[in-house]
């Protein structure tokens, strides 16, 4: 059937090889070339072209997002070493200010002890000499009152019991003498 | 029934001769028609900035893309890594193909049912394969030839020749066979079979043999260009 079919197709022409063929492969050739360049060069390419430039673009923001991360990670680490500095240094400070407090407190106290040192000599030497003065004083208020009591056994006969009675008289008149003991 | 390529009006005259445009030159034209007219609303599609970074799935762009990328990528795994550009060329030769073999689909009859639309076809492939051979291996491409012996020099020009020759009739004895062999189902089925029984068959021998056709082509020829005009180590 096959066979028949192709028999009675020969008239119209399946296949055949003459001068026909030559003309018509030369005029589908001229198509053939015609749309597959229209179709690489007005179609393919720009879509390859499209998608080549989108690629290119996200690489570039992928390479510029890594370059920014490395950044912001130098960054960071420079400012954490800033800030390990500050710290150091901070401790460093405090450290010499406290010892200088501690040395200026020190030097304080050992001034103000030193002070209240020499304010207690001096009060001590000033008691001293108050009482100094107060045993002269003293003295000499006995020695006027001997003098007046010797006075008046001389100029009054005085019996015993008149003696002990002055003479206990003189003694609550000069008060506390405690510093005879 | 008539599988022929009829003539359908005269076109030129060449030494007294009147040449036709037959049904095979008519659906090619009919063919270029749609795809350039497709390139054209693409490009406008293109230039009023319809062309997204991200493409929504299944749109125009998104298609597009796919088939690019993967003619690209098909070019690169065929034809060799320093050939990928060829895929511009096979991205126009495989959809040019797959349209001519869909012509059916178009009441049309598929310019690829003739042996004068393959063999150009087959043709610009034999050019590529031994242009780009020479022109990149130069003396050793022509050194092929004569491997392992000079004595295999005849067979291997006969192999040469024989490759144009099998892809051209490969594809026209594919399409021709598919288109026989519906009209003859067509005759043969009972009219209440004509109905929905033939869609299968169109899936199969139109649908199907057409996509794989086209795939077929130009898978082998960029393996015939690797084969001789790849730089690229096996």
């Amino acid at each position: 059937m096959y066979a028949t079919v192709l028999l009675e197709a020969l008239p119209g022409k399946i296949l055949g090889f003459d001068q026909e063929l030559v003309i018509e492969v030369g005029i589908q050739w001229i198509n053939t070339i015609i749309l597959i360049v229209i179709m690489s060069k007005f179609l393919y390419k720009p879509v390859k072209q499209f998608m080549s430039a989108r690629s290119e673009r996200i690489s570039k923001q992928i390479r510029d997002a890594g370059e920014a991360e490395q950044l912001a990670k130098d960054m960071k680490e420079d400012y954490e070493g800033k800030l390990r500095d500050i710290e150091r240094e901070r401790g460093e400070i405090l450290t010499v200010a406290r010892k200088r407090a501690t040395d200026k407190t020190e030097e304080l106290l050992f001034q103000a002890r030193e002070e209240a040192d020499q304010f207690r000599a001096r009060a001590q030497k000033d008691i001293e000499l108050a009482e100094e003065k107060v045993k002269d004083e003293m003295k000499r208020q006995i020695i006027e009152i001997s003098t007046l009591l010797a006075g008046r056994f001389a100029t009054i006969s005085l019996d015993r019991q008149t003696q002990d009675r002055l003479i206990d008289e003189a003694i609550a008149d000069m008060g506390g003498v405690k510093w005879l003991r | 029934m008539d599988f022929t390529n009829h003539k359908m009006a005269p076109l030129f005259t060449i030494n007294g001769r009147t040449v036709y445009m037959t049904q095979s030159i008519f659906g090619t034209w009919v063919v270029m028609g749609i795809l350039i007219a497709f390139t054209i609303f693409v490009r406008i599609y293109m230039r009023r900035k319809h062309f997204q970074d991200v493409p929504k799935t299944g749109s125009l762009q998104n298609v597009l893309e796919l088939a690019v990328e993967s003619m690209h990528n098909m070019a690169a795994s065929n034809a060799g890594k320093d050939l990928d550009w060829l895929g511009g060329y096979f991205f126009g030769v495989f959809a040019y193909i797959l349209l001519c073999n869909y012509a059916p689909l178009l009441k049309l009859r598929p310019p690829t049912a003739d042996i004068a639309t393959t063999i150009p076809l087959a043709l610009n492939t034999f050019l590529l394969i031994h242009v780009l051979g020479l022109v990149r291996r130069k003396g050793e491409y022509l050194k092929d030839f004569v491997k392992p012996v000079f004595l295999f020099l005849p067979i291997h020009i006969i192999g040469e020749l024989a490759r144009p020759l099998s892809l051209s009739f490969r594809l026209f004895g594919n399409i021709l066979g598919g288109m026989i062999m519906m009209d003859l189902l067509y005759i043969s089925l009972p009219i209440f079979l004509r109905i929905a029984l033939p869609d299968a068959i169109h899936l199969y021998l139109d649908v199907f043999v057409g996509a794989l056709q086209a795939f077929i082509f130009s898978v082998l020829s960029m393996t015939f260009i690797r084969e001789r005009a790849s730089l690229e180590e096996e």
